[in-house]
């Protein structure tokens, strides 16, 4: 019989580090992931896991470094404002390839912002801070999802010794759904033989993991392997879902929270006679762009549905290749004015119906 | 990721010096030479002072009579004496610090981003369930300035992490700019007439602040000007080491460090300054050095 | 009965020699002089002068920041 529970989204990804085997976190409190931090607290120090508040972002984001440096499963959560706190951090760890997860549920900004949701670091987490990197970013739309890619998302950190980022939003991270715990199965990983633990685990060799892969060693050497990391993940692990594609005439390009307002009015629009469908990414990066390419063969009209001033419609535009029109429903089109404003699938409607 | 020592030494500020040693092949002529000896001579001579067993055959990074390198020497020592080389692992901070360790260490170690070494350490040590002895080597910067938080966060959190302080009063890697630490009165590069208190402020007291501190063990500040200072030094460092070792706390050490061209003098002559100047604003001694932490007051709960 | 005086050896690698005389000042015997000759950087690096008196304090090879200098007592 499988395990059924009635909790938050931000719980569902603790649930999702627990299933993975993740055995440190380290995090500091923001909202909207304060459930995520205070779930961890709980439930960590039960399972004989690590749980530690760090005092800061700077903090968490390398001692992440420091147990992934070690070999372990280790993540953190945060939110905006300190997320781009993380920025040098995740850059290190980036410098350094170690596989590691990071949550961040996504407020308002610039700046503090709002204490709610938003889908404003859309660009953040998938073009990276300084130094050229890049990092797979995984976005859950339901609680149930954000329970899985937590898992998929640590295998994947191990499959290619990189870091992976689980973009969430404050909608999600708030709402309360039931979710199926399941712990999913994987392919073997390779050891992580490289970790380090003393050099009398090596034969008394040492080991040195750096960040600075310019300075020392060949910097053409890590370029090049990170290069064709990339382009294997590029190839592998590009996931998206379709709706109602095959007829569509008007496709919305949504994910996450957004990508539900998004599907309830698409499948209102239809009710109405209008040949509306759905594309979702659920990887970022690698963005499915081959996929929405292919589409415009046959589909010319794109409405993509985020919350913010216009993010991943960026992607979209360099997926269409100028051979569609794209139209944006923004967080302009917000319900109301103010920082608690949501996208609603009854505007969402009114931008199909009056798309052009 | 391993590292050959050749790759570490590529990396240095005086790269030029050790490219030069690499590509007459010196170094290894030399390194080759120092193992012969090595071989031959086993049993028939016994080290007082040299080469550290935990440290390669390698040239030093670091500028003519840099003190950092007694003092990363000291650290290697302290680790031979304690037979503590398989469970070692350093953290290297942001500057010219960490670069003989880097360079010339048996044992593991990483780099940490500019100040987040103690941050960076705590997620190791927790990450190897505390079986690892974890050190952080800092520069006055990298600690006092951009790190001062992570470090006393560090103590606040309880670490079992060993911290050696490299005091040089200024920023040697970036070219000699004030730090922290800095004297009233001193010239760099970025108090071009002299620091002045109205503008640049005053020099901070790491290792009496630290003793201050409920989670640290040990706090001491030494130097290495003498060979008396140096012993005091090496039973300092050890006794750090050994606060992490018997889980009593963070063991922390401030060691004033002459960095010549900081103060744009010879070495000799630096290190004379360092006597009459930095002696007087930061007096060397013991600050703490408990066998428990203790705790003052306690909720019911 | 004269105690038996300790032979000691000191060893200076001339390559790894910055010159900054840290050694010379610290030997409290005067056993080491910076010489003239020139490593392959362009150092002049200390020569050991005065093996009689050097009492194998290990000091110079304490000091030295380069780990230029090992003292060894033959045993
Ligand atoms: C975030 C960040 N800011 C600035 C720098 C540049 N930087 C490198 S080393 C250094 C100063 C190091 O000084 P100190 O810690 O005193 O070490 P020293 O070189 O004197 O041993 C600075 C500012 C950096 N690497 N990272
Ligand atoms: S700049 Fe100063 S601290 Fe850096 S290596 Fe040279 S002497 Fe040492
Ligand atoms: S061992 Fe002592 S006495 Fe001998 S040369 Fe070195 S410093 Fe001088
Ligand atoms: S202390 Fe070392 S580096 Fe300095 S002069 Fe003597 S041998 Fe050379």
């Amino acid at each position: 019989m499988v395990e059924k529970a009635l909790i938050s989204g931000n719980e569902a990804i603790g649930y999702g580090a627990i299933y993975a085997d993740c055995t440190h976190y380290f995090g500091y409190p923001i909202t909207p992931q304060n459930e995520l931090i205070e779930f961890m607290a709980r439930e960590f120090p039960e399972l004989g896991r690590t749980f530690v508040q760090a005092e800061s972002e700077f903090a968490s984001i390398n001692m992440v470094c420091g147990a992934a440096l070690t070999g372990v499963r280790a993540m953190t959560s945060t939110a905006s404002t300190a997320f781009s706190l993380m920025q040098e951090g995740i850059s290190g760890i980036a410098s350094m390839e170690l596989p590691c997860v990071i949550v961040d549920v996504q407020r308002g900004g610039p700046g503090a912002g709002s204490t709610q949701h938003s889908q404003m670091d859309y660009l953040l987490a998938t073009r990276c801070a300084h130094g050229g990197y890049k990092n797979i970013v995984l976005a859950p739309f339901s609680a149930q999802e954000g329970f899985e890619l937590t898992q998929l998302a640590f295998y994947l950190a191990d499959k290619y010794r990189i870091h992976v980022i689980l973009l969430s939003d404050g909608l999600l991270g708030q709402m309360y759904e039931s979710v199926e715990l399941k712990k999913l199965e994987f392919p073997p990983l390779p050891g992580k033989d490289w970790a380090m633990k003393g050099c009398a685990a090596h034969n008394y060799e040492r080991t040195f993991i750096h960040n600075a892969p310019g300075i020392i060693g060949s910097y053409y050497d890590f370029m090049k392997r990170s290069k064709e990391k990339y382009e294997r993940i590029k190839e592998e692990e590009v996931r998206y879902e379709t709706y109602e594609i095959e007829d569509a005439d008007i496709v919305l390009v949504s994910y996450g929270s957004t990508a539900r307002a998004a599907m309830e009015a698409m499948y209102r629009a239809r009710k109405e006679g209008i040949k509306a469908g759905l594309f979702r990414p659920i990887t970022l990066w690698p963005f499915p762009r081959e996929a929405i390419n292919k589409m415009t063969e046959d589909k010319k009209n794109f409405l993509v549905v985020e919350d913010c001033m216009g993010q991943m419609i960026e992607d979209v535009e360099l997926a269409v290749e100028g051979n569609a029109v794209i139209n944006l429903v923004g967080s302009m089109d917000r319900n109301l004015p103010t920082g608690s404003g949501m996208i609603l699938s009854k505007k969402v409607l009114e931008k199909i119906k009056s798309f052009g | 990721m391993r590292c050959t020592n050749e790759e570490v030494i590529s990396a240095s500020p005086l790269r030029v010096f050790c490219i030069l040693l690499l590509e007459e092949d010196v170094l290894q002529r030399e390194v080759s030479k120092g193992r012969k000896m090595e071989d031959n001579n086993k049993d028939l001579r016994r080290l007082i002072s040299g080469r550290p067993k935990c440290f390669m055959i390698a040239g030093s990074p670091l500028c003519a009579g840099c003190q950092h390198g007694t003092i990363s020497r000291i650290i290697g020592e302290v680790i031979d004496d304690l037979g503590i080389v398989g469970k070692t692992i350093a953290v290297g901070g942001v500057g010219c610090h960490s670069m003989l360790v880097m360079s010339a260490s048996k044992f593991d170690l990483t780099t940490a981003l500019h100040g987040r070494a103690p941050a960076l350490g705590t997620g190791i040590k927790r990450g190897t369930d505390g079986k690892a002895i974890v050190f952080t080597l800092q520069g006055d910067g990298d600690l006092a300035a951009i790190g001062m938080g992570d470090l006393i966060n560090a103590t606040v959190r309880g670490e079992k992490l060993t911290t050696i302080f490299f005091n040089n009063a200024g920023y040697g890697t970036t070219g000699g700019q004030m730090a922290p630490t800095t004297l009233i009165g001193q010239t760099t590069t970025t108090t071009p007439s002299g620091r002045s208190p109205d503008t640049g402020g005053f020099p901070i007291h790491v290792a009496e602040l630290m003793a201050g501190l409920a989670g640290v063990a040990y706090s001491a500040r030494c130097a290495v000007n003498t060979i008396a200072q140096y012993k005091r030094t090496k039973k300092a460092v050890r006794t750090a080491f050994q606060k992490q070792i018997d889980n009593i706390g963070y063991g922390f050490v401030e060691i004033l460090s002459a960095c010549p061209p900081l103060l744009k003098m010879r070495p000799t002559d630096a290190r004379k300054w360092f006597e009459k100047h930095m002696f007087a604003e930061y007096p060397l001694g013991e600050f703490k050095n408990v066998d428990e932490t203790k705790i003052q007051y306690q909720v019911e709960t | 009965m004269e105690k038996k005086k300790k032979v000691i050896e000191v060893e200076i690698n001339k390559e790894f020699c910055k010159a900054c005389s840290y050694c010379v000042d610290s030997c409290p015997k005067e056993c080491l002089v910076m010489g003239e000759e020139l490593n392959s950087t362009g150092y002049n690096f200390p020569v050991f002068v005065n093996q009689d008196d050097c009492t194998g304090c290990g000091a110079c090879g304490f000091l030295c920041p380069d780990i230029a200098i090992e003292v060894y007592e033959v045993l």
